[in-house]
């Protein structure tokens, strides 16, 4: 059982430590992830406290099939496409409030990725469509496997195989511009 | 940015929230209850004592009152089939059917189902229900190696089949909630028919209806091309026309869904950068007592040219859908499979039913 896994346990069982330490765990990569959805990194730390709170209030039965992480993952795509379902028409920001979140996002994007080079492959794909960059930011940030992310995502590894095979080309072509040798990088 | 320690207050201090929330209202509903018993009694009582109630004797028989006459009441406005009674199927039963071609070996299928909510919700008898069909489907495609997943969005079971290979599919162009199909010219209905009867999931999903898969049909759509802005809901030209695109590298996956009063299979799905592509063919299910009439049926160009005969405002160019329904033919007092053919002038859609049988 990984460590979420147990910690989400004790907290079923009535110890609230449980789900304190399952953020302190997945808490940054989750934020990270769900921006890559809102492309806001306020809302997306908004949307991620909503998905600790899902777990809170409605203690989802955690069967095991998956790991811990790849089930928390999929809570939190729900919670994000949901609320992009709530608010298509509404998500405009703007210019100053832009240059707030970027530099929101470097510093979570500082804590959490730590090494320059993910640094500079983290903002090479956000410049990706995002289906593009949820799934590389899956499989090379948080090691998911193809099966994993498939998971996460609702598609079949064909699918995922196929995703990542096209997010890898552009993310390419992407590093190219930038003047990166894409080999180095993996 | 907030650190976990922070999350985790804001998490708990909301959980602690709701349930006190949960509980006030709760009380109220109890409370509310307990009000309309009571105003209920005591009016029950006033009643009583004012002698307004007349005595039974002067009442309507009760045999007046019967509990068929209740069942109907309640069953009148019902607007879907329900899949379990095979004598409802209903007139139209679209397979959504992109397996076209030769489906390989699967494995690992998986079943999505249920808001990830409890135990209990999973355990319930109305999520059984549910899954009860799924497996019974199942069982007759002689799939054995399939789990269940308790996905979060999915109320409805939806079946996944990851791994199926299919060597030939059809595209449709969807834009917008609109799907429309290309399909190749060489490729004539009864091919298609042909290669919907050999599927393996065609025959389980119509033994486990108990219908027969002789009788399918495969419907035409026009097709819209659209230019780069898929928010300009203008076409750039369109154009009835079967096309089948060869293989290529699109995702494929099959799903069976029992959402509605008609069973899809689809396959999804390519987001290319201006347009979404899901591959799909339409089978439709003939009643038994149109059998005869497939033998020699019109062909949807045979339709379109007594369309316009039938209707002076009809015209081919301004076709924007077509599908077999059955109408009940008050003539001939049978079943009777029509094309419905829709068709838009100056933005208003109209439709024309034609026979499909050629003795009409």
């Amino acid at each position: 059982m990984d460590k979420g896994a147990v910690s989400y346990r004790r907290y079923l069982d009535g110890d609230d430590k449980g789900i304190v330490e399952i953020i302190k765990i997945y808490k940054d990569g989750l934020i990270l992830y769900i921006n890559g959805y809102v492309n806001n990194i306020i809302i997306a730390e908004d949307l991620t406290e909503d998905t600790f709170v899902k777990i809170a209030i409605k203690r989802p039965h955690f069967s095991g099939k998956s790991t811990f992480k790849t089930w928390l993952y999929a809570i939190a795509r729900n919670v994000a496409i949901d609320y992009l379902r709530r608010n298509s028409k509404f998500i405009s920001h703007s210019v100053d409030e832009y240059s707030n979140y970027l530099s929101e996002e470097t510093s979570v994007e500082k804590e959490y990725l730590i090494k320059e080079q993910k640094i500079m492959l983290h903002r090479t794909m956000r410049k990706l469509k995002p289906e593009y960059f949820q799934i590389l930011y899956l499989i090379y940030f948080e090691d998911f496997t193809n099966g994993e992310a498939a998971v996460i995502m609702k598609k079949s590894k064909k699918q995922i195989e196929n995703l990542v095979y096209r997010a890898k080309q552009t993310l390419k072509s992407e590093l190219e511009k930038e003047g990166f040798e894409y080999e180095e990088l993996y | 940015m907030k650190n976990y320690t922070e999350i985790a207050d804001n998490v708990l201090l909301r959980r602690d929230k709701y349930f006190q929330e949960k509980k006030i209202k709760r009380k109220k509903i109890i409370k509310a209850a307990s009000l309309v018993c009571c105003f209920a009694v005591f009016t029950g009582i006033f009643f009583i004592f004012n002698d307004y109630i007349p005595s039974i004797e002067h009442t309507t028989s009760p045999e007046e009152v019967s509990s068929t006459d209740i069942g109907f009441h309640g069953g009148e406005g019902e607007s879907y089939a329900d899949l379990t009674d095979r004598n409802k199927i209903p007139d139209e039963l679209i397979i959504n059917s992109n397996f076209t071609g030769e489906v390989k070996y699967l494995s690992g299928v998986r079943i999505f189902t249920a808001e990830e909510e409890s135990e209990a919700e999973r355990n319930s008898e109305n999520m059984q229900y549910k899954l009860s069909f799924v497996e019974k489907y199942m069982d007759v495609a002689e799939i054995s190696d399939y789990e269940i997943e308790y996905g979060i969005d999915d109320v409805y079971p939806r079946v996944i089949f990851p791994d199926a290979e299919i060597t030939s599919f059809l595209t449709n162009i969807s834009i917008g909630s609109s799907a429309f199909m290309v399909l190749n010219d060489s490729m004539t209905d009864r091919e298609i028919i042909s290669i919907l009867r050999e599927n393996r999931y065609t025959d389980a999903l119509f033994v486990f209806l108990g219908l027969n898969t002789d009788n399918l049909y495969v419907r035409r759509e026009t097709i819209y091309f659209y230019g780069e802005d898929v928010e300009n809901d203008n076409p750039l030209s369109k154009q009835t026309a079967f096309r089948i695109a060869n293989y290529s590298e699109f995702p494929q996956e099959l799903s069976f869904n029992l959402e509605s009063n008609y069973i899809e299979f689809r396959i999804t799905e390519n987001f290319t950068e201006n347009s979404r592509t899901v591959s799909t063919v339409h089978g439709y299910y003939v009643p038994e007592e149109c059998i005869y009439q497939l033998s020699d049926y019109l062909t949807f160009d045979e339709a379109v040219i007594k369309a316009a005969e039938k209707d002076e405002k009809f015209s081919s160019d301004a076709v924007t859908s077509t599908v077999v329904i059955y109408n009940y033919d008050l003539e001939n007092r049978r079943i009777m499979p029509y094309y419905k053919i829709c068709y838009e002038i100056d933005s208003k859609t109209f439709s024309v039913n034609i026979p499909l049988s050629k003795e009409n």
